[in-house]
């Protein structure tokens, strides 16, 4: 007997129903001590379930999550890890390109017409704006590495961030 | 459980990335909460959450509306934290060794005080569900943490309606043995 309404208990609370004293459960119920307290406890169980509040989610997850899907909407032409190095590429070159006309305008390195025959005339007599020469294109060179370079490794950190 | 306004999610499916944040911030608690009672480890749960959500970005234009939002949602949670689930069994071994059946929780410990037991014993019953077997602790948390009634758990997890039941019946029987053999010791 006391099964059975344990059974009915069970059913009737699921729905969060209050059992009536009037029907043939809440008879049941007071005239058996047990089953009223298997009942009590049916009801704070149910109670302190229901309270238990939600565990927050970490805050980085709508972040990550958008930081995911939103290359698809707005890529721009060309991202900046890509753009940045390229122009330091273009700099550089440019840089050193400017170097060289300069060198050669005012008479201080080889033409390429004249290339390599005077080479040699021409090293023994500007050996300081040779070096001056060099040093600037290797500085455009350097200054073109390094901007790929960081390039390079910040948009692998990124796309490494993203994948996290 | 709030299901999302109906021009929310049809931004949504319109690719907007600022809706879907908005989605993502109303519902992230309820995914959460559900994938770290499955895996219980905060930090698998919160990446599973972030992959969760990605994948609903994706399905979200097949999406029909038949069934509500809510309930596709936690379709979609509940199958991904149980593959992630059997995933990190096959890595670390077969069943954890802290899962019970719902009839075999252990006593509570009798608490001399009163006042601390009642303190005490939402952490103590959570603690119980906690080391429920998975499918109990699925219903349980979907039943009383997200307000899903039984046959929307049902839909969720495509089990029959007497089975979700039967979880909810004896995880509450178990429960409250628990809270009984604690109430005598005090």
């Amino acid at each position: 007997m006391c099964e059975e309404i344990r059974q009915a208990i069970l059913e009737h609370t699921l729905e969060g129903e209050p059992i009536a004293p009037d029907s043939p459960l809440g008879a049941h119920l007071r005239q058996c001590p047990d089953c009223q307290r298997y009942h009590e406890a049916i009801v704070q169980v149910d109670t302190a379930l229901q309270a238990m509040p939600l565990q927050a989610a970490p805050s980085w997850i709508v972040e990550r999550v958008l930081a995911r899907i939103e290359p698809n909407r707005e890529q721009p032409f060309l991202p900046w890890t890509v753009w940045v190095p390229l122009l330091s590429l273009f700099a550089g070159l440019a840089w050193a390109y400017a170097a060289f006309v300069w060198a050669r305008s005012a008479q201080i390195a080889p033409t390429v017409a004249v290339w390599p025959t005077q080479l040699e005339i021409w090293l023994s007599t500007h050996q300081g704006a040779l070096g001056a020469l060099s040093l600037s294109v290797v500085l455009g060179l350097i200054f073109s590495v390094l901007g790929v370079g960081v390039g390079f490794y910040v948009g692998r950190e990124r796309r490494a961030t993203a994948e996290r | 459980m709030k299901e999302p306004a109906p021009d929310l999610l049809e931004r949504c499916r319109k690719r907007d990335p600022e809706a879907f944040a908005c989605l993502v911030r109303e519902q992230q608690d309820y995914v959460y909460t559900l994938a770290l009672r499955v895996l219980r480890d905060p930090e698998e749960a919160a990446d599973i959450t972030q992959e969760i959500f990605l994948r609903v970005w994706q399905a979200l234009p097949a999406f029909r509306g038949e069934s509500r939002f809510t309930t596709w949602l936690y379709r979609i949670a509940a199958n991904a934290c149980l593959n992630r689930l059997r995933e990190l069994r096959r890595e670390h071994g077969t069943v954890s060794l802290d899962e019970v059946p719902a009839e075999a929780l252990p006593a509570a410990e009798g608490d001399p005080h009163r006042e601390t037991w009642e303190r005490e014993r939402r952490a103590l019953l959570w603690g119980a569900v906690e080391r429920l077997q998975t499918g109990y602790r699925l219903v349980v948390t979907l039943f009383y943490q997200h307000g899903l009634p039984v046959a929307e758990i049902a839909r969720v997890l495509g089990i029959p309606v007497g089975t979700v039941k039967t979880y909810l019946h004896r995880a509450r029987q178990a429960l409250a043995g628990l809270l009984r053999q604690g109430a005598e010791h005090v």
